[in-house]
């Protein structure tokens, strides 16, 4: 429940504005002139907002696509990011938006028309080349949509522009509104896991790891096609059997056709962001171990990174073809790019 | 905890209630303490709320403690009496709001509260009016976390019972019938405190270890980070001192420190 909502003054009367203050009667409501007065100011824990996080209502004025990294990509070329939401429900010790934002606060950003326009605009500058957009880069895609409403807004739009792909980012198990849609095989809905153990202590408020398989192959059985994102792979004890074991549960009842990629992506945050993480959580176990700097990155030290890459890329490759295996070298940008 | 109370009137409850003794040396604003509370007299106004609270914040001057700014206000739709939290805080200088952070439950009315410059005789707005919230806000948060600063004010006047016509002697019943509402949030505010406060017995160890060897400040930083990692991965304590006392040098005591906690540098 959301017991806070900011606002900015200008987005008051905006539809979907409205349509939350009516879902959420009991919440404070405090106006702002911009979500920035609110979100960015200095000497903020993240980790106390992490326990009630207020919900913010803005209007995007800036940027609404990004480009996406080349390592980052699923086999398009023509790569995109947007946010239309920054912060997450959940609370994964290992996630860079705590070392990113100043806030844990939720900015919605409710302007969802002016996102769709330019999605619209970069999809018709190719129309022989599929576009591809990420909308789960500073945010879980899926996991506040009934504060959202996302997806529903969303959906209609990919459903009529085969040419427009969208990733849903997601560890959320409320897949309703995929559920009650028709499937679309432009809409690829990734989730991402790790196993078991290392879930139960770096994913905080995330579903159990069974409980998104079942939800993945339930919606993969619906006709949706799915990702699999093993990103950040954690170094542990047991790495190997951990792995085998989580690789051959996610595989085991999933149609093989209804994959359409599975990622590996190694744990790298930039180094002003790591410190932030540490600082935050310094009694955290998994800040103190094998990391390293390399360039303006902290990593695994490379050969704990090559080994535990090259030991998962063989076993995903007994599971899935090669094609559909992607490796995210880098799936950070660095602060102010 | 801390307090900047504007009069001692309105402080006069709270000090009872935690059974603060004045501080007898010599000081600018009188100050009442016991080991965990302290409060400030500011007197009236801006100028004063800021400096009584570096002052404070200079004479007790532990990071991130948790600050209240409590007393009276006025306002523009609230009943006399009402006691509220400031969900937004604005200067009638024009300098940007300020947002506390809404973390402490609670069913105490939410407001806007405006600090002006000088005494108000209307209330154009429905939203608090007090003298001291945003340069209190201003200077608490150099020292400490949005989360850990708090106005909140008891309405001793609006528009049916204008601040001219209030009695200064019902301000201790004012203040007095609010502490039920207000020593929640306090309770609530210190253990907030707590939880990002540095654990006690990394200190002590950190302390410890540093005192056996002649340390340079690089050696301490490192010394310090691997105690930290140390503490996180669950290496005895005993261990991490053995490692730092048997040693003979400071270089050594890093060295050998790194050694065993490497070990457990991976992930249960």
């Amino acid at each position: 429940m959301i017991d806070v909502i900011y606002h900015e003054e200008g987005i008051l009367d905006h539809p979907r504005t409205q349509e939350i203050l009516r879902r959420n009667p009991q919440a404070t409501l405090i106006p702002c002139t911009h979500y920035k007065d609110v979100f960015n100011p200095g000497r903020q824990s993240f980790r106390l907002q992490k326990q009630k996080p207020s919900l913010i209502l803005a209007r995007q004025s800036g940027p609404l696509l990004h480009p996406v990294p080349a390592t980052y990509g699923i086999g398009g070329t023509r790569n995109f990011y947007f946010s239309h939401l920054l912060n997450c429900l959940y609370d994964c010790r290992y996630c860079f938006l705590q070392g990113m934002f100043p806030s844990a606060h939720y900015v919605l950003f409710v302007n969802y028309d002016d996102f769709q326009g330019e999605i619209l605009r970069k999809t018709e500058e190719s129309a022989d080349e599929p576009s591809w957009f990420f909308s789960g880069y500073d945010c879980d895609s899926l996991a506040l949509e009934n504060v959202t409403g996302f997806a529903n807004a969303f959906l209609p739009l990919f459903a009529k522009h085969a040419n427009a792909h969208l990733e849903l980012r997601t560890k959320s198990v409320n897949l309703k509104v995929l559920e009650k849609s028709d499937p679309l095989p432009n809409v690829i809905t990734a989730f991402s896991f790790t196993p078991d153990k290392i879930s139960n202590q770096l994913e905080h408020k995330v579903p159990s790891v069974s409980s998104r398989i079942r939800a993945m192959e339930k919606i993969a059985g619906l006709g949706w096609p799915v990702g699999v994102r093993i990103d950040p792979l954690i170094d542990c004890k047991n790495f190997e059997d951990r792995y085998h074991t989580l690789f051959d549960k996610l595989f085991a009842n999933l149609p093989p056709d209804s994959v359409h990629s599975v990622s590996l992506g190694t744990f790298r945050v930039p180094v002003s962001y790591f410190k932030k993480m540490e600082k935050l959580y310094p009694e955290e176990p998994l800040f103190a171990g094998k990391f390293e700097k390399r360039g303006n990155f902290t990593g695994y030290r490379q050969e704990v990174e090559q080994a535990r890459s090259a030991f998962c890329r063989d076993e995903l490759l007994k599971r899935i073809p090669k094609e559909k295996l992607f490796q995210c070298e880098t799936s950070m940008k660095e602060p102010g790019k | 905890m801390n307090f900047v109370v504007a009069l001692k009137a309105e402080a006069t409850p709270l000090i009872q209630s935690f059974g603060l003794s004045k501080e007898n040396a010599p000081s600018p604003f009188p100050v009442f303490a016991n080991d965990r509370h302290r409060i400030v007299l500011s007197g009236v106004g801006k100028e004063l709320a800021a400096k009584a609270t570096n002052f404070l914040s200079e004479r007790f001057s532990n990071p991130n403690q948790a600050w209240m700014n409590f007393g009276l206000s006025g306002h523009g739709a609230l009943a006399t009496g009402t006691v509220f939290m400031a969900n937004r805080i604005l200067d009638d200088c024009g300098d940007g709001p300020f947002y506390p952070t809404q973390l402490l439950a609670h069913d105490l009315e939410s407001s806007a509260l405006q600090t002006c410059s000088s005494p108000v005789s209307d209330y154009p707005d429905p939203i608090g009016y007090d003298m001291e919230a945003s340069a209190f806000c201003s200077s608490a948060s150099l020292v400490s976390i949005r989360e850990l600063i708090q106005v909140v004010k008891v309405v001793s006047d609006n528009s049916d019972h204008p601040a001219g016509s209030f009695d200064r002697s019902s301000a201790g019943t004012l203040i007095k019938g609010a502490l039920p509402s207000i020593l929640p949030l306090v309770d609530q505010l210190e253990e907030l405190a707590q939880r990002i406060a540095p654990a006690q017995r990394l200190a002590g160890l950190v302390d410890s270890a540093l005192s056996h060897h002649a340390f340079s400040e690089t050696q301490r930083h490192q010394t310090r980070k691997l105690l930290t990692h140390a503490h996180a991965l669950g290496l005895p304590e005993k261990d991490a001192l053995k490692a730092i006392t048997v040693a003979k040098s400071a270089k050594q005591a890093i060295s050998e420190l790194r050694k065993i906690t490497e070990l457990r540098r991976t992930l249960p």
